[in-house]
């Protein structure tokens, strides 16, 4: 058929509702295409813990623990998968309850045992879902809600303050037992005093915060900002104390290891950097983009690679060992005696356990 | 591919207006504004279409053939495109434009969603789409999605003290300006042959229907879209006017536009 025949094929064969009806179904196909949708998208990593010998595990609609050394279910909560109910911060424990938040503005606390639900409640509102852990600090909770508030709870989930920032906090907030410090996507790391949520400083990261900081020994925060540098701040007063220009966005929480601070960045290099100064020691390629935390063991630091798998590193800067991995790896790596837990996103696994040598001991993925 | 041709210019362009002006909304107006600019030429032609195919209604040839050929509708489609080639009228020229909308819309629906990044991975990916050497990831993230009363990132709800529900005022201006839009832009019809009546029922059709479609889409995807549709209806509306092409007659009652069917 030339062009004007199928034109008058078009012509006489399609009736008028047909048209608007085709219209209508090729552009709502357009617009859901690539997760247009968007009611409630959920997307995001798992979250991960470890505590004891329990591995736990927020991805979509549940979470699991598993027992560390076979990687077995102890229980999944909910039961079954709910409406709206999504959860991708990771879990943190507190007197014996597993305390997480999720996508539709809730925090739960779990009994760890069990899996029982001890208590919920409505940690925020409109679109402030939970995306990072809780910092559990003295028996409080502080949770951090992408509805730019951070919200301090007892144990039995009664609110005690709430501290409100000018963007949404996508990061755990740390704590060196005096002041709590809170990393915002509003470009600010906030220092605030636990008792009772007031400002004691904040500073102007020049970029968006998505981790959370790493603070040291000797009271020095170091934090990634999505804006290509990483920063070494005082922690008593907020004072920067060095900067570095990475190559690309640093999303990941750095390593402190061997003397040496260690982190990827989305242009997949990794670096160490001397702590003190600032000043670079070495650099790797390590093949992808690094976008979660590596973890350090006895021979170096395990990194995430998005799509090159598990990549180690000793601390001279040689790889030691690269094992891939079925799916992509946003999540930062958990480090238990044994076992490093690599959480797994769209992949064959949840979670794939390697030993130090790189070899998968054992894999987890939920029962559909 | 998707993303490199569409998708990553529509974002970096849709951005970049946005650090320029500092309002997500007001960048959306400007960039649909942007793109009906670029699309003006296309415009043209399908006005041009449309103009050739109404003269062509008038046409001695054409009408006779519509008699003799009344009964065997194959033979009359075959004459009908031996004379569309003769004058040399593409009969799908008023339609390509349209057609051309359909990227677009979804490009700019996709752009806009990806700005309007609420979850770590639409963030990371976002940064990917961002040209390095144009924009500062840094300085535009994050990117505020407020606009009057809305989140451009959800659907639009008014919420009114005394109402226990949210007016879908954006989905209503959708609505509206989409039935007027295609009001004003239908030419007046001659009806008259089978050929005729089915083209003026395809149009009513689509006057009648497409407008809710449009209002239903404004209602339950994000508002950034339904920002979107309400601009590109006004903006359509201003450039018909500027243009000539608007039929104001069609927006008065019983159609009193439309030509009566000549008399056999």
């Amino acid at each position: 058929m030339n062009f004007y025949q199928t034109y008058s094929w078009l012509k006489t064969t399609l009736r008028p509702r047909s048209w608007v009806l085709m219209l209508f179904v090729l552009l709502s196909l357009g617009l859901t295409a690539c997760g247009g949708g968007r009611a409630v998208t959920a997307s995001s990593w798992p979250g991960a813990s470890v505590n004891g010998d329990r591995l736990y595990v927020a991805f979509d609609s549940g979470i699991w623990a598993l027992n560390l050394q076979d990687g077995k279910q102890v229980w999944r909560y909910p039961a079954e998968s709910e409406k709206n109910k999504f959860f991708y911060a990771s879990p943190s424990i507190v007197d014996g309850q597993l305390v997480v938040g999720d996508f539709s503005n809730s925090i739960y606390a779990l009994e760890s045992a069990t899996g029982a639900e001890n208590w919920s409640v409505v940690g925020a509102s409109g679109k402030g879902r939970f995306i990072a852990g809780a910092l559990i600090q003295d028996e409080m909770i502080y949770a951090p809600s992408a509805d730019y508030k951070l919200s301090a709870y007892d144990t039995a989930g009664k609110l005690q303050w709430e501290f409100v920032t000018e963007g949404a906090l996508w990061a755990k907030p740390v704590s060196d037992g005096e002041r709590i410090y809170l990393p915002s996507m509003d470009h600010n790391l906030y220092a605030l005093d636990p008792a009772d949520g007031s400002l004691v400083w904040k500073l102007d990261l020049g970029g968006a915060a998505v981790a959370s900081p790493l603070l040291d020994d000797n009271g020095t925060l170091f934090v990634g900002q999505v804006g290509d540098k990483v920063l070494a701040i005082t922690a008593k007063n907020g004072k920067i104390a060095w900067e570095f220009a990475s190559k690309s966005e640093v999303w990941a929480t750095p390593v402190l290891s061997d003397g040496k601070l260690l982190f990827g960045d989305l242009s997949g290099t990794i670096y160490a950097l001397d702590p003190k100064t600032g000043k670079e020691i070495w650099t790797m390629q390590a093949g992808d983009a690094v976008v979660g935390t590596g973890a350090a063991f006895t021979d170096g630091v395990a990194f995430p690679v998005e799509d090159a798998g598990v990549v180690a590193v000793d601390f001279a800067g040689k790889e030691l060992w690269r094992t891939p991995v079925n799916g992509k790896l946003y999540s930062g790596i958990l480090v238990s005696e044994n076992l490093l837990l690599v959480p797994v996103t769209k992949g064959e696994t949840l979670i794939t356990a390697l030993d130090f040598n790189g070899k998968e001991q054992w894999s987890f993925l939920p029962e559909k | 591919m998707w993303d490199t041709l569409i998708i990553a210019p529509f974002t970096n362009i849709l951005l970049f207006i946005y650090q320029l002006v500092g309002n997500f909304g007001v960048a959306i107006i400007l960039f649909t504004f942007l793109i009906r600019l670029l699309t003006h030429p296309l415009t043209q032609q399908q006005m041009k279409g449309s103009k050739a195919m109404q003269d062509l209604q008038t046409d001695k040839r054409y009408i006779e053939m519509q008699k003799k050929y009344k009964n065997d509708k194959d033979k009359l489609a075959q004459e009908q495109m031996k004379l569309y080639q003769e004058l040399g009228i593409n009969p799908l020229a008023s339609c390509l434009p349209t057609l051309i909308q359909f990227p677009i819309i979804i490009g700019l629906y996709q752009a806009v969603i990806r700005s309007l990044s609420t979850t770590p991975i639409e963030l990371l990916n976002l940064t990917r789409l961002i040209y390095p050497s144009f924009l500062k990831v840094s300085q535009l993230i994050p990117i505020n999605p407020q606009f009057l009363w809305m989140d451009l990132g959800q659907p639009e709800r008014l919420h009114v003290p005394f109402l226990s529900f949210g007016i879908p005022v954006l989905a209503i201006v959708v609505t509206v300006t989409s039935y007027l839009q295609s009001k004003m832009m239908t030419p007046p019809q001659s009806g008259g042959d089978d050929s005729q009546a089915q083209a003026a029922a395809i149009t009513n059709s689509m006057t009648l229907y497409m407008p809710f479609l449009m209002g239903y889409l404004a209602l339950t995807f994000s508002s950034g879209l339904a920002l979107y549709f309400v601009a590109s209806n006004v903006i359509g509306i201003i450039q018909y006017a500027a243009l000539g092409s608007l039929n104001w007659k069609n927006l008065l009652p019983k159609g009193t536009s439309t030509r009566k069917p000549e008399k056999k």
